[in-house]
């Protein structure tokens, strides 16, 4: 059928069979790419138009629902040039990050503005109102507080005239849905294609057979063996998606199912089937972590250990000992977490064009265009100088979009066969199965203190990862960075199982190890009755985690918190903190270009932004030198090619510490050669190039793992958190957390804020509500839909005080390194603690379910 | 993922919609607000020849006042509901509950019938029709209609009394004028499923509980009503402990599910505390 609805104030021409959803008709039949589909099932609220004025999800919205209706995208919000208020405020508050959400909440936001303008003035709605008004909407980046604000300030009146600021030079095309994610790619003659994935754990692949006329190619490995629920083993592509649908699931794929075990413990016992059974299986295990995966010895399914010592013997006969005499001083704890999924909210996706030879063309959603163009180069033997690689905008990444995916491979294979563009971009439940997770795993850590002095005496961590057929674990080696130099010993292992495969998830390892040594610690101060920030105060050497003490005790919340234990009652509070310690990356390879183009400021450089900030970073340095706005400065990003020079990849923290600097020293030159006066066209030509290069001291960049350069230092952080435990259900609210964060200068203020309440926000997420859940009898994922696999919401969010400590990394050029990961390490550790703290109960497994947590208070009743 | 194909009719009337269920049997799916069969469809949980949209037939829209009843649409929407003062005077209970279903976007969609026949255990609206003693009009081949109690409605994981052919038209809800009202809801995260939930509504006089209706959501493959509580909060008066007392037994056998959000006996653990918790607000306490 066909009928012509009203789509922003113009008629359009929709045909339909019936069975599209209305989001199909607007991305793919109206080109309006502004609107994201995310969850495909009216959670997230992505999708969300206004129809006939109303805010749904059109999603779920069958399209024949838009017959006679009137529409609104996105891209109908602003009035020509003249942005709505609430787009105006979300560009002053910073209400966003990646922005792949952010359509969804701004038409979200615009139907509740309107309305609550109408009825009630210039009165600010309260935070309960916002997060009701916005439930159907989420934000995997965590950028609530700043949608708080803005849909506050807007509500206000604030945003009624005028420009305002910007706070993110990228803002502008995010609030209006007019940023061109590798999902919203479409080339001329494009080919659609999808992935066959095992839906059994384990299993040996015969050859495959391909219908005659179909496009498709074998993604096996060479031993042809499928070793976890959702892998990849072959991918076809056709003119539609849904005609690639339907030939991937005609491939005839021939599978042997083997036995198979998702169990770690079952994993670890003698006899258990085998993840990989020979020496060169094992050799190509995929690695889940970020650095470099050093040797270690397999038995059966278990790798390892490796060991982290440091007069190691001597930790293990002082806990040994202490063990036998029954000391005080021993606290001995067993911790469990759960895989967590990164949840980005655009998919791994991918455009490849080879259709001219010499020429490879990819859009993809990384978070290394410059690593990707190098990876895609050796991966298929090519001169990298012929291959581009793209991302203008990433939709989060997390760590998952670190290196070169399936998705890639694929779609370039394919386009090579055909010689026609073609992009596969993973669905929902693919990118909640198939592309990594924080591995879950068991912590035993035995810390050893003097009853008299709480000096350290001995530190033991034994850790077991699960991170299904990925090894690389470094949780335990993580817990050795942090307190005294006394005598300590760390022992990882990697328990394979046929699951699918941990990945490089903000701050690798970070949360893991906090969530366990953090109470571990606060264990300790209870037994002896100190003060948990006096006692690491005690212990620790770290200056900038000094200064986070220092800072900590002066805080109300932690001021009047509640002795443990001493509530009664049906809601309890409790005040809870956690320190947090991490390494310090750079790329000194990194190469900035600023130039003068058409009377224009620019700076260039082959790196990306994931919704981290790293263009407003450029934008902020070059603007800090010439004394202009951010957004006067031309900022290109999100491409590397041949013409390009180096650029970091946005991931172990290292992006922002590697192109500050190194663009204002270009920015530097430039000046030197315009001289004082303003930037004109007089200048076009005008271009200056700078390189990162290490820090100022003896050793600049000491060492290199795994590509990445290990700086000298330690980041620091520390959350103190306040929660409310309802102790008739279970649940747990979490009221308040304060993150000090000690990084040195901040250079995008409002931005590093929102970053790091991001990463509260996915430790809520981390310690109340996520857990990837697996099938055992047939190893498929269970939570690979939004509303199974749970994250915070704005009603979930608590207050939030971000404090940053600016000292401290004078020798670091520009004077500050990276906090993406730092800030993501304690919240969820924090939020335990504060649990003991108001209940009594210690929290060990995560996530802290209702019903866990009252099944713990009542068996301490009992005891 | 892309549902498989099907054919789309929109009819005007409810006796085409009934004509056209007629024709297609089995072969058709109905199609009310959308926000829980395009998910179906779209995970290929069900794969219908036809379906039949029942957007255009306005008679099946709005809600108005029969005497002693108010009667409800099947196509009107949440907020539809959730705006209607006839609703909120006379059935506040069903107000209170529909004000938790998930978020803006999907009550501007969500249609009261549509939930009500796809009966989602832990959907928001079962419980309260329940507790309010409903009367649910089925509209069958031919045009003929036959009256069913909400008691005789629900009758299994989203399976209802109404069969093959058949559409629900109207939720006639007797009126509940000046009774307290209240919906009791668990979740782990704000705007989730409810993983137990309870609907209460009260007539108090002078302090006392003079009668009282209470119903569950996900306590089992269907909603359902503690009639066993709402006797014995008969002649109660509306304190804390009189209330802890009568509704102690809430859960005694129920059959809950278990699932990541808690097993059965959580479930029932619950139940009891959120019975309690909605009785209390619902009779002022």
């Amino acid at each position: 059928m066909e009928f012509t609805p009203s789509v922003n104030d113009e008629s359009r021409v929709a045909r339909v069979d019936g069975h599209e959803s209305a989001a199909q008709v607007i991305r793919d039949d109206f080109g309006l790419t502004g609107t994201k589909v995310v969850c495909g099932g009216g959670v997230c609220g992505a999708c969300t138009i206004l129809l006939d004025g109303d805010p749904v999800v059109s999603c779920l919205t069958p399209a024949t629902r838009l017959r006679d209706a009137t529409v609104t995208t996105v891209e109908g919000i602003a009035d020509g040039d003249d942005l709505h208020p609430v787009q105006r405020a979300f560009l002053e508050h910073d209400g966003l990050q990646c922005g792949y959400c952010t359509p969804g909440f701004v038409v979200g936001a615009v139907a509740f503005h309107d309305r609550w303008r109408a009825e009630h003035g210039t009165t600010e709605p309260d935070r309960h109102t916002i997060a009701d008004a916005l439930a159907g909407h989420l934000c995997r980046c965590g950028s609530y507080e700043g949608i708080f604000r803005a849909v506050a300030a807007a509500c206000r009146g604030e945003h009624d005239g005028g420009a305002g600021t910007v706070a993110r030079v990228d803002g502008p095309e995010k609030v209006t849905g007019s940023a061109v994610y590798t999902t919203d790619v479409t080339l001329p003659g494009m080919l659609y294609a999808v992935i066959r994935r095992a839906d059994i754990a384990a299993a040996r692949v015969g050859p495959l057979t391909i219908p005659p006329g179909t496009l498709a190619v074998d993604l096996l490995p060479p031993d042809r063996r499928v070793r976890w629920a959702g892998q990849p083993v072959a991918v076809a592509a056709a003119e539609t998606l849904d005609e690639a649908r339907r030939a991937a699931a005609a491939l005839g794929v021939p599978f042997t199912p083997l036995a198979f075990v998702t169990d770690p413990e079952i994993a670890s016992r003698p006899g258990a089937p085998l993840v990989y059974e020979t020496k060169d299986e094992r050799k190509r295990a995929p690695n889940g972590s970020e650095g470099t995966v050093f040797p270690a010895s397999w038995k059966g399914n278990r790798r390892g250990p490796s060991r982290t010592p440091y007069l190691g013997s001597l930790a293990k006969s002082r806990v040994a000992k202490a063990r036998t005499t029954g000391r005080r001083g021993l606290v001995e704890l067993e911790f469990h977490t759960a895989a967590q999924l990164h949840t980005s909210f655009e998919p791994h996706a991918c455009v490849a064009d080879w259709s001219d030879p010499d020429r490879l063309r990819v859009w993809m959603s990384t978070q290394g265009v410059e690593a990707m163009r190098l990876a895609i180069a050796e991966r298929f033997d090519l001169d990298p100088a012929k291959v581009e690689v793209v991302a203008d905008y990433v939709g989060g990444g997390f760590g998952s979009k670190l290196s070169l995916t399936t998705e890639t491979v694929a779609a370039i294979r394919l386009s090579r066969l055909s010689r026609r563009p073609v992009k596969i971009a993973l669905d929902r439940h693919e990118e909640l199965t198939a592309t990594g997770n924080r591995p879950g795993g068991r912590s035993r850590v035995s810390l050893l203190v003097d009853e008299r002095t709480h000096g350290i005496e001995a530190l033991l961590v034994d850790t077991e990862s699960h991170g299904g057929v990925a090894i690389g674990s470094t949780v335990g080696a993580l817990s050795m960075l942090v307190y005294e130099r006394t005598p300590r010993l760390a022992r990882d292992v990697d328990v394979v199982t046929n699951a699918p495969p941990g990945a490089p998830f903000r701050g690798p390892g970070g949360p893991t190890y906090a969530w366990a040594l953090e109470q571990t610690v606060d264990e300790v101060a209870h037994r002896f009755g100190r003060d948990p920030i006096d006692l690491r105060a005690q212990w620790d050497g770290n200056e900038k985690r000094q200064a986070l003490y220092r800072w900590a005790r002066a805080l109300p919340t932690w001021r009047e918190r509640p002795a443990t234990g001493s509530q009664t009652g049906r809601f309890r509070r409790g005040v809870g903190v956690a320190a947090a310690n991490w390494l310090y990356f750079v790329d000194a390879d990194t190469e900035v270009v600023v130039s003068v183009e058409g009377g224009r400021l620019v700076v260039t450089c082959a790196s990306q932004d994931m919704g981290t900030g790293s263009r407003t970073v450029l934008a902020r340095a070059v603007a800090g030198v010439f004394d202009v706005e951010p957004t006067d400065v031309v900022v290109r990003l999100g491409r590397s090619d041949a013409s390009l020079a180096h650029g970091p990849a946005s991931g172990g923290s290292r992006t922002t510490v590697s192109l500050w600097s190194t663009a204002v020293e270009a920015a530097t030159a430039v000046r030197a050669q315009v001289g004082a006066g303003a930037v004109t066209s007089a200048h076009d030509g005008v271009s200056a190039t700078a390189r990162r290069g290490g820090d100022r001291g003896l050793r600049a960049v000491p060492f290199t793992v795994g590509g990445i350069q290990v700086g000298r230092g330690f980041s620091a952080a520390l959350h103190v958190s306040e929660v409310e435990v309802d102790t008739r259900t279970g649940r747990t609210r979490v009221l308040r957390v304060h993150g000090g964060i000690a990084v040195g200068r901040i250079h995008a203020p409002a931005l590093a804020r929102s970053q790091c309440e991001g990463s509260i926000i996915q430790g809520v997420g981390l310690a109340l509500h996520e857990q990837q859940v697996l099938d055992p009898h047939s190893g498929l994922t269970l939570t690979a839909n939004l509303e199974d696999y749970r994250i915070p919401q704005l009603g979930d969010t608590p207050e939030i005080d971000i404090h940053f400590h600016e000292e401290g990394w004078d020798r670091v050029p520009g004077g500050g390194v990276g906090l993406g990961e730092v800030a993501t390490i304690s919240p969820a550790a924090s939020l335990g603690n504060a649990i003991f703290n108001a209940t009594g109960w210690r929290p060990t497994t995560l996530p802290v379910r209702p019903d866990r947590l009252l099944a713990g208070l009542r068996a301490d009743a009992v005891r | 993922m892309i549902p498989a194909s099907f054919d789309y009719v929109a009819p005007t009337t409810v006796d085409e919609a009934l004509a056209a269920l007629a024709e297609h049997g089995d072969d058709a799916k109905v199609l009310a607000g959308g926000q829980s069969l395009l998910p179906i469809l779209r995970m290929r949980l069900n794969a219908p020849g036809v379906v039949v949209d029942l957007g255009r037939i306005p008679d099946l829209q709005g809600v108005c006042d029969d005497g002693d009843h108010i009667v409800i649409g099947a196509m009107t929407t949440y907020a539809a509901v959730l705006a209607d003062d006839l609703v909120s005077t006379h059935a506040s209970l069903l107000s209170k509950a529909v004000a938790t279903v998930a978020d803006p976007q999907i009550r501007h969609r969500g249609t009261l019938g549509g939930a009500l026949v796809h009966a989602d255990p832990a959907g928001d609206v079962g419980a309260p029709v329940l507790a309010l003693g409903a009367e649910l009009v089925v509209a069958g081949p031919g045009g003929q209609t036959r009256t069913v109690t909400a008691d005789d409605f629900f009758e299994d994981l989203f399976t209802t009394a109404v069969g093959e052919g058949e559409l629900l038209t109207q939720i006639r809800i007797p009126k509940h004028t000046g009774w307290g009202a209240h919906y009791e809801k668990f979740v782990r995260v704000s705007h989730q499923w409810s993983i137990v939930a309870v609907a209460a509504t009260v007539r108090s006089e002078g302090g006392t509980i003079a009668e009282a209706r209470v119903g569950l959501t996900n306590m089992g493959s269907t909603p359902l009503r503690a009639v066993s509580v709402e006797n014995a909060l008969v002649g109660q008066p509306a304190t804390d402990e009189a209330i802890r007392a009568a509704v102690a037994s809430v859960a005694d056998g129920t059959n809950p599910p278990s699932d990541l959000n808690g097993d059965s006996d959580y479930r029932r653990h619950l139940a009891t505390v959120l019975t309690r918790r909605a009785v209390l607000a619902a009779a002022g306490a």
